[in-house]
């Protein structure tokens, strides 16, 4: 395919891409759109959507999961060729859920992330420069070693979710939220490595990898005794770490551009 | 005279069958579940 082709192509599912995310948006948002389209019985399923206290975290999360696939897409609008990593930002939160739904069980599966993640996927395979891209990596050593030392407890956090989404007989469960919590992490971990690798536009990713972790902490540091949080002590390091991240990588930046 | 063959993109033939097959399987699940029962029990 010609390179004008292609770039088309990518154009139209960027949009489409983008268009699915504010239409599941506005289902959220404005839950009694869908009782007409739908019927009353999905409309007010949906309108219990980030409305249950007991379910924040998990809301968020699932929230966050697709704000950094519509992010990653947003930014292909302008000049794709330098937000090569914010492409591949975008399909890591729908290849986690892949994971989760794989690893866990098919109540991970869901609409919204499903309708939303295809068209990411074919986008990321379609860019018009990602396989010309990745021969020109550029791995930041303080940037990985940082991503080395939460890929643990991040992992460890996703199959402790995994384990639950699998055995797990409550709402949450019943509801793929243990999945998404282990799709949560897992993207942490991934959006780390890809921003870490400095393809262009890594600095975007690099920022959301942090504040990726800094929501976790802050959410489970406001809302302790809900599930999903992971307690005052990982709290305080997630959100440490984040900061740090984010941190490092301005430093790395600078020192890209001769400024230190 | 011919003229320059356009660019094109490098991408390989894997993620174009890549592409179509993931299409293929996100709109049998979205015609399943909608099928099977609304927007609720995922």
């Amino acid at each position: 395919m010609t390179l004008r082709v292609q770039g088309r192509v990518f154009r139209v599912v960027i949009l489409l891409t983008l268009a699915l995310v504010a239409f599941f948006g506005v289902i959220v948002a404005q839950p009694a759109l869908i009782g007409g389209l739908a019927g009353d019985p999905s409309g007010g399923h949906i309108g219990q959507h980030f409305r249950e206290p007991h379910h924040r975290i998990h809301d968020l999360a699932f929230g966050l999961l697709l704000g950094t696939t519509a992010i990653g897409a947003f930014v292909q609008l302008r000049a794709p060729g330098k937000n090569v990593a914010g492409q591949l930002m975008a399909a890591i939160p729908i290849v986690a859920l892949v994971l989760a739904a794989v690893a866990g069980d098919r109540r991970v599966l869901a609409i919204p992330w499903v309708a939303v993640g295809a068209p990411t996927i074919v986008a990321t395979l379609l860019h018009p420069d990602l396989f010309r891209s990745i021969s020109r990596i550029r791995p930041a050593g303080s940037m990985v070693a940082l991503v080395a030392i939460a890929a643990l407890p991040l992992l460890a956090f996703a199959l402790s979710n995994i384990g639950l989404q699998r055995t797990g007989a409550n709402d949450h469960a019943a509801l793929g939220h243990y999945g998404y919590m282990a799709a949560y992490a897992l993207t942490v971990v991934a959006v780390g490595i890809v921003s870490s690798l400095r393809l262009e536009g890594w600095t975007l990713v690099a920022r959301i990898a942090g504040a990726l972790a800094v929501f976790l902490g802050v959410a489970s540091l406001v809302f302790p005794d809900v599930e999903g949080s992971v307690g005052a002590v990982w709290a305080a390091a997630t959100t440490a770490w984040g900061v740090g991240y984010i941190a490092i990588a301005e430093i790395v930046r600078r020192d890209d551009r001769g400024v230190l | 005279m011919s003229r320059d063959p356009e660019p094109t993109t490098g991408t390989p033939r894997w993620a174009y069958v890549t592409a179509v097959v993931v299409v293929v399987l996100a709109v049998a699940f979205v015609v399943m579940h909608l099928a099977g029962g609304g927007l609720i029990g995922h």
